[in-house]
């Protein structure tokens, strides 16, 4: 086995007053590398470039890797590798010019917004004083990033919410909302899987099911990937739900 | 095919093994044994590997029955008392059942969580790697939710093993360990000095509001006083989340993978069954380690020995005439000193 030798805690330095990335030690087998601190696009896609970047280079002893919002989370074996060896190839990797990422995945997923499908959506327009037809226009008209996977298994929190439908939590979670559920939660915003309890405001739905544990694969959304969300008529809401749940990806891939 | 039938058993049981971790992220909890030495020991007795699946008893008990054939099984982890067909029988053991046999485990003793392992494991689904029940992401036997009495649960091959029955390993005595070590959190920036030294340096209880995906701490309130919420993480198997209301949270297997409060420390996965088998209303103590000594500890358990395993001869091997000296020796220490004792006492 190699011995660690040192456990630093470095912090380099990119730009002039930005204490970022940094690199934080936070268990014998983790590294957290922060790129910011806050929900912004620009800092979502340095994350996904890191996270692509190391899991297309076979990192030795790489057990896994998390990327949130602004951090990626990397686990390692320490029995093949050393502390310096992980946070020298990090470094490396951060100094890979951010060109290189291979261009994002766009889809376009089908919602039925707002009445049954959306029952906050009322709750919505009274807060933002917009009519629902403005606020599914804005929320259409915008490209997301799916950011990060979490709360429950393909629950996409995605980057890229508009401030003006930024709204706080709800302030009783429900207890349980059907899967495929459009929520906005605090200046987040996400794609809901399975159903599940959710304290966010839910402005619609989609049939599409972003997690499926007996179809390959299981999670078809990968981080980075954009999306687009467009107004599909509620008639057609039953029939999609089928198919997407016999293990079609009805979601259309547009890029 | 040999099947355990669950005859009655209490809300918390579920099938778990090492869990699945590498999945987190697609937001799929890791899961898994809430002690996994315990589970380890009891594979271990029974010839598994490591990882088969068992049944995990939280606090309750459960009656089961055999069927399909025998089967050899171990109990491990908290204490709890064992019949077999109303016999009295001893946990951290290897025994050897039959089909038709009905087995009965009481309520946990000492700790929380007890391990039913059984040769070949249990054969229940397997997905993303893993059998482990997980009710909230409906992955598991039954779609994750905890076994109801009248399940049928199907039972592997056992490996070809010499029969270890009589076999036992010392269980842990988690009530003389109450203190689990720590190191700082990836936002222990939030807490001031004092704030933290009130988490190593004060006692704290398990809530009963606990559960596998997260024990909640009763006691003094570790609060933070930054406007910003932070950007939700990754989160780890053992990070000690805080919310706003002080009430600190130590995350268990079941957590969500990303996690919004900040975290002050992280359990060591070392220590981590020692706060799994605390009952609520028990104290904990945290003591904190430093990464250097974390990851020390960490290289020394993959290199430790794993349980001891006392094991009992097997009929076939017993030197019979080795046994009758040793017995006629001890007839004769026997006779030595009742007659000493009663020429004394004449």
């Amino acid at each position: 086995m190699i011995e660690p030798t040192t456990l630093p805690s470095k912090k380099f330095q990119t730009r002039e007053n930005s204490p970022y990335p940094m690199i934080k030690w936070v268990a014998a087998d983790a590294v957290l590398v922060e790129l910011g601190n806050r929900i912004d696009p620009q800092v979502q896609r340095r994350v996904s470039h890191l996270d692509q970047t190391i899991n297309e280079t076979e990192m030795v002893g790489l057990i896994e890797t998390v990327p949130a919002y602004a951090s990626l989370l990397l686990r390692f074996d320490p029995e093949r590798v050393t502390y310096d060896e992980v946070e020298s190839d990090i470094v490396h990797f951060l100094d890979t010019p951010l060109d290189e990422i291979i261009p994002a995945r766009l889809w376009r997923i089908p919602v039925c917004f707002g009445g049954e499908f959306g029952p906050d959506m009322a709750f919505v327009a009274e807060q933002t004083g917009m009519c629902s037809d403005e606020i599914i226009h804005r929320y259409t008209a915008t490209r997301y990033s799916v950011a990060m996977f979490g709360f429950l298994p393909g629950f996409a929190y995605l980057a890229g919410l508009l401030p003006e439908l930024a709204l706080p939590r709800r302030k009783t979670p429900r207890a349980k909302v059907p899967s495929g559920g459009i929520a906005i939660g605090g200046p987040q915003t996400a794609l809901g899987s399975i159903a599940g309890p959710c304290g966010w405001h839910i402005i619609g739905r989609t049939p599409v099911q972003s997690f499926m544990p007996e179809r390959n694969p299981a999670t078809f959304l990968r981080i980075g990937d954009e999306i687009e969300f467009s107004a599909m008529p509620d008639q057609q809401f039953d029939d999609l739900l089928n198919a997407a749940e016999a293990g079609e990806i009805i979601a259309e891939q547009v890029a | 095919m040999r099947h355990v039938q669950v005859k009655s058993c209490g809300p918390c049981c579920t099938i778990q093994d090492q869990g699945r971790p590498g999945w987190s992220s697609q937001g799929i909890p890791e899961a898994g044994a809430m002690d996994l030495p315990a589970l380890r020991a009891a594979n271990l007795l029974v010839g598994n590997q490591d990882n088969a699946a068992a049944i995990e008893l939280g606090l309750t008990g459960a009656r089961l029955c055999l069927e399909g054939g025998p089967a050899r099984i171990a109990i491990c982890g908290a204490r709890t008392k064992i019949r077999v067909n109303g016999d009295i029988t001893q946990d951290h053991t290897c025994l050897a059942v039959i089909a038709g046999d009905e087995i009965e485990i009481r309520p946990a003793h000492d700790g929380v969580f007890a391990y039913l392992a059984i040769d070949g494991g249990f054969a229940t689904p397997s997905v993303f790697d893993s059998r482990s029940s997980d009710p909230k992401a409906g992955l598991g036997f039954e779609g994750g939710q905890p076994i109801k009495s009248g399940a049928l649960l199907p039972v592997g091959e056992p490996r070809s093993k010499p029969d270890h029955s009589g076999s036992r390993v010392d269980p842990t005595n988690y009530a003389r360990k109450r203190t689990v070590r720590a190191v700082p959190g990836a936002q222990i920036d939030y807490f001031d000095q004092l704030t933290i030294d009130t988490l190593f340096n004060k006692s704290f209880c398990v809530s009963p509001a606990s559960n596998r995906m997260a024990y909640r701490l009763d006691g003094p309130l570790l609060s933070w006083n930054r406007a910003d919420d932070m950007v939700s993480d990754a989160t780890l198997l053992g990070s000690i989340q805080v919310p706003r209301d002080g009430h600190a949270l130590v995350l268990m297997p079941d957590r969500q993978t990303i996690g919004g409060y900040p975290k002050i420390a992280t359990v060591i996965p070392e220590d981590l069954h020692i706060l799994a088998q605390t009952p609520p209303g028990s104290k904990i103590y945290f003591q904190q380690v430093s990464l250097e000594e974390a990851s020390r500890i960490a290289a020394e358990n993959r290199h430790a020995p794993t349980n001891r395993i006392y094991r009992s001869a097997s009929p076939q091997n017993i030197d019979h005439a080795a046994l009758l000296a040793v017995a006629d020796a001890a007839v004769d220490a026997v006779n030595d000193h009742t007659w000493t004792y009663s020429t004394a006492a004449a």
